[in-house]
């Protein structure tokens, strides 16, 4: 593939689903720093995916997958990086997060993703973001049917801790 | 909340984005990351295959020119204090072998990791399937560099050493440099003790952990819808 064209397609699949990438990131990393190293490896490994993509899967499911790996790939090293030196230069940034109204119902639901598994935390980003179980399946490389099990047992794992903390809350 | 609601929760982030992104830098800056991960991944077995690589021609060349130099240039030159016999010569071009057969060794052992990751789907299943095979030859290797590398390595710089340090002495000298030599072998057994501890520590602290929570994950994922 050329230089040119794979430029082409990494900056239209940056710019038409970053926000993708973006939910990825907020699961993962929890301070600005670990947000944009965990952003700058999922991108890079996107740019070496791009020769990869054969146009079988939609690009959001191969966009979802690569950054899912990525991310699981991450968390590893990031733990290897725990008590030393940071691992992450932080002069260069590639995002930025400006200030803005808190929303307590949406930090709720990312607390809830962060205290989960790597597995259950993909399959919610998954769900909340709509995909198929053909999809997910996909992405995961398990049966459809194993998805529909793993997704009944998170979705009332979820609206029972909504409802909890509503009642709480209240 | 259901799951609607959770649901359009979820949309209006996507909507009213959270993070603002520096377009202008992320070439660079992907470009950069490709550059060094390729760079840290070769790096540590290229400079161990290079080092071994180095010192074997400089021993082999040694020993050719002990072994087929002329006796009258040799003994011009301020090295060796001695005449060499047979056997310091035949020890120099072992020595010089096994760090050659110790460089082929290292180059099989990193061609065998990037091959242990090739033929894998791709998906989190593929992706953690890949993660415990790279592990299982990383495991493999530190068990098996132990005999396979390292022992006959430091056998061939302890008789490096020995023949180097026989051929350095002058007569009146020996006292002194069988004090170094002693020394010299000291800090060898000391290393190679230190290499053998840090790759079982190595599989102990750092890869078999890693390998339990791959395999808990696995088993997380296992395809039992049933159960």
């Amino acid at each position: 593939m050329e230089e040119t064209e794979h430029r082409r397609i990494f900056d239209t699949w940056m710019s038409q689903h970053r926000g993708l990438l973006f939910k990825v990131v907020r699961a993962y990393a929890f301070n600005v720093e670990d947000r944009n190293d965990l952003f700058q490896e999922i991108v890079t490994q996107v740019w070496k995916s791009i020769p990869l993509f054969r146009a079988e899967s939609h690009v959001t499911t191969w966009l979802y997958r690569v950054a899912l790996n990525s991310s699981l790939a991450w968390t590893r090293k990031e733990r290897k990086h725990w008590g030393r030196t940071q691992a992450f230069d932080g002069t260069e940034r590639a995002l930025s997060e400006p200030t803005r109204e808190a929303n307590p119902r949406l930090d709720w639901l990312h607390e809830e993703i962060a205290q989960m598994d790597h597995i259950d935390r993909s399959l919610t980003l998954l769900l909340l973001d709509g995909f198929s179980y053909r999809d997910m399946a996909e992405t995961l490389g398990i049966s459809e049917s194993n998805i529909g099990v793993k997704l009944n047992r998170l979705k009332a794992r979820l609206i029972n801790k909504s409802k909890e903390t509503n009642h709480h809350g209240s | 909340m259901d799951l609607e609601e959770l649901q359009v929760m979820w949309d209006a982030e996507h909507k009213e984005s959270r993070f603002t992104l520096d377009e202008a830098g992320l070439h660079a800056i992907v470009q950069r990351r490709i550059t060094e991960s390729h760079r840290c991944a070769a790096c540590r077995y290229r400079a161990e295959i290079s080092i071994s690589v180095v010192f074997a021609s400089l021993t082999l060349i040694v020993a050719s020119f002990l072994a087929f130099g002329s006796r009258e240039w040799i003994d011009t030159l301020p090295w060796p204090k001695i005449v060499p016999t047979r056997w310091d010569i035949t020890g120099l071009f072992i020595a010089g072998g096994v760090w050659l057969y110790f460089a082929w060794y290292l180059n099989r052992a990193r061609l065998r990791l990037q091959r242990s990751g090739e033929s894998f789907e791709s998906s989190l299943h593929g992706d953690i399937d890949r993660a415990l095979a790279w592990l299982d030859v990383q495991i493999k290797i530190a068990r098996d560099i132990v005999w396979c590398g390292f022992v006959p390595l430091y056998a061939a710089i302890m008789l490096w050493v020995h023949v180097v340090f026989r051929l350095s002495t002058a007569p009146g000298r020996a006292a002194t440099l069988n004090a170094i030599y002693v020394m010299a072998v000291a800090v060898m057994i000391a290393a190679f003790v230190m290499e053998v501890c840090c790759r079982r520590a190595a599989i102990r602290e750092r890869y078999e952990p890693h390998r339990r929570e791959l395999e808990s994950l696995r088993r997380k994922l296992a395809d039992s819808p049933t159960k």
